[in-house]
């Protein structure tokens, strides 16, 4: 009798516990993963460049001009070798390397932590952004000729893909489409037929500052300075301006918010499930 | 054999009226006992409910019970209490249990006591005086439970005070700090355990990411790096716009002439819905969110209020954390000086050693003429 009372009151306990961990873990949740007092003064020296993303072992991986740093929680540490010319955008590619803009340089970094040149650009300062099967490379300072956006693939193969009277913020690969945030619109580009649609048109004001995705759900989000907005099948939501717009990044089930002027790093964990399109 | 059956039926009677009673009357009169009381009471339980009783009043029964002189004058509430909280003391919230119980039989059987002897005793003795000396009986049990309820409310208040400290609030801001941090290792934590097993979301992540519907390029038409210069050449200058061109810069102008004024989301709600038409809706479209007049924007961007309580969710979230944010600068700026983030000296290559992010890399990317 005791056995069994011991095991049904086990029984109980286990599903109790459970069914509190996983309402737990579908509750929409802040996690306040960096702010300026917790870095030291040395660190401030350099500016954190408007970049983030994300490391192969789920770090997030930020950048001055010169060092890149991976974070989580309970530090912070130089990743890599000091750069010996300005970075201005890195990604990691789906295989994990870590390719950054040195100047007027595509490079990648190798086991010893060196930015090792891969390929050199048209320009100076360009962006870079993850593809699942190519690298996007794309205008963000100003030029005579327009700015471009290219594709840069394995083995050396590159395209232009369209060139912007203004300069192409952000690039997102999401389903079947890519999605550029070009001053304060955002449009899709199908590269079956290469037709080129507004998504989402903001004031004048409100240029977008950066974009990311939520693979699983098809939710892709949009940055201006001073709000975040999601857009799933046409739809297009208010997410929040309580930490202002600026640098984001989809990662697991949640938005990582990046300010790099105030270096706070914020991460709002089940948005997806809170967010009503 | 009369007697015993005639103690077995009381005994069974008394308990059950016991039992009645207890549920009855905790309610409303709550629970008292004390030592003296409980000495009383135990020094009484070995009489049991003496016949010898019968030939008193039942205010007689009560004063030797109690050990007390009871005064059959108006007497008030005031008096009462304090004699009886002259005799209860409650040293410590471990013995709450003890007394409860304790009343709880000393209710019981003064009540019972009561009830059998107005049964049992002869009619010549159930006079008004018997009564009255019951009601007021009763009354003073009330009284001892009031009071022994004020102290078990107050042992119960101090129980919750002391349960709510080892709490912390959202709202204090004494109640939330953060945790202090190691620049010392290179242990730190990824957001995600690297080790721990793929939940469900991350494997469908994982499998959208291999098989999901992509983008997929047509590399015959691509260029590739020339012999001898690893170099990415733009296309000629002279190349003339196509329609996604022609599109892109149409759409940028009229963006462009959105003043602000109007809700950001509104707006660019308003433009999602004329994105697969033609030229000629833009220009309705941007007049319509210039413009003010709502009417014109809901026909074609319908606010869901749905979506005012969900961003209400967020509001209530946001201000919590803007509140730590604000809060940790406080407390760190004070407190963490010599144990916050840092950057360790010499760690960029533990680093990559230790986290085995840069293993060996795919010469996939390597331009094939150039060597590095």
């Amino acid at each position: 009798m005791r056995k069994a009372i011991t095991y049904f009151l086990s029984v109980f306990y286990l599903l109790f516990t459970q069914s509190t961990i996983a309402q737990q873990k579908n509750t929409l949740r802040y996690e306040i993963m960096l702010n300026s007092n917790m870095l030291e003064p040395s660190l401030k020296n350099d500016r954190f460049i408007s970049c983030i993303d994300i490391s192969p072992n789920k770090y997030i991986t930020l950048s001055t001009s010169h060092k890149i740093y991976i974070l989580g929680w309970g530090g912070i540490t130089q990743f890599g070798k000091e750069a010996d010319s300005t970075i201005s955008s890195y990604a990691f590619a789906s295989d994990g390397l870590l390719m950054a803009v040195k100047d007027r340089e595509l490079c990648f970094m190798n086991e010893k932590g060196n930015l090792v040149t891969l390929v050199k650009l048209p320009n100076a300062s360009m962006g870079i952004a993850e593809g699942k099967d190519v690298m996007y490379l794309f205008d963000q300072k100003r030029n005579d000729k327009g700015y471009k956006l290219y594709a840069f693939a394995k083995g050396g193969k590159y395209k232009q893909i369209l060139v912007s009277p203004k300069p192409v913020i952000s690039v997102i690969e999401m389903t079947d489409s890519l999605y550029l945030a070009i001053g304060s619109g955002v449009f899709s580009l199908s590269p079956k037929d290469y037709k080129l649609n507004l998504v989402a048109g903001f004031q004048k004001e409100s240029e977008i500052k950066s974009m990311t995705n939520d693979p699983v759900n098809n939710i892709l989000y949009v940055a201006t300075r001073d709000a975040i907005y999601a857009i799933k099948n046409g739809s297009l939501v208010y997410v929040t301006s309580d930490f202002g717009g600026g640098i984001i990044k989809y990662f697991s089930n949640g938005l990582i918010i990046f300010n790099p002027e105030t270096y706070d790093i914020i991460r709002i964990v089940n948005i997806d499930k809170s967010i009503i399109f | 054999m009369n007697m015993k059956k005639s103690w077995n039926l009381r005994f069974v009677l008394g308990l059950l009226l016991s039992l009645f009673l207890e549920v009855a009357a905790f309610p409303q009169v709550g629970l008292t006992t004390g030592d003296k009381i409980q000495a009383q009471q135990r020094s009484d339980a070995g009489n049991g409910f003496d016949y010898g009783n019968k030939s008193g009043s039942a205010l007689q029964q009560l004063e030797n019970m109690t050990g007390r002189q009871i005064s059959t004058s108006n007497s008030n509430g005031q008096q009462n209490y304090q004699s009886v909280s002259s005799v209860h003391k409650v040293s410590a919230i471990s013995a709450n249990a003890a007394l409860q119980n304790s009343i709880k039989m000393q209710l019981a059987s003064g009540i019972a006591s009561a009830f059998f002897s107005l049964i049992f005793s002869d009619n010549s003795q159930n006079d008004q005086k018997t009564i009255e000396a019951q009601r007021e009986n009763a009354a003073l049990l009330a009284q001892r439970a009031e009071a022994e309820k004020h102290y078990s409310d107050s042992i119960s208040q101090a129980k919750y005070e002391k349960m709510m400290q080892s709490y912390k609030l959202l709202n204090d801001p004494k109640g939330v700090q953060f945790k202090a941090l190691s620049a010392t290792s290179t242990q730190f934590k990824s957001l995600d355990d690297p080790g721990a097993p793929l939940t469900m979301e991350d494997k469908e992540r994982q499998n959208i990411k291999k098989h999901g519907i992509n983008i997929t390029w047509d590399y015959t038409s691509w260029n590739g790096i020339s012999p001898g210069n690893n170099s990415i050449e733009e296309a000629p200058l002279s190349r003339e716009d196509n329609e996604s061109d022609k599109f892109l810069n149409a759409a940028i102008d009229k963006i462009e002439t959105f003043e602000g004024g109007r809700v950001a989301a509104l707006t660019g709600r308003f433009m999602i819905n004329i994105k697969n038409e033609t030229m000629s809706y833009l220009k309705d479209a941007s007049e319509a969110a210039t413009s003010g007049n709502i009417s014109k924007m809901e026909e074609t961007g319908q606010i869901d209020l749905r979506k005012l309580t969900s961003n209400a969710i967020f509001k209530t979230g946001q201000q919590t954390v803007n509140s730590y944010i604000e809060q940790g600068k406080d407390f760190i700026s004070g407190e963490l000086q010599e144990n916050n983030f840092a950057a360790m000296k010499s760690g960029a290559q533990a680093v990559l050693q230790n986290f085995n992010i840069f293993a060996h890399v795919s010469d996939d990317w390597k331009v094939p003429l150039k060597q590095y």
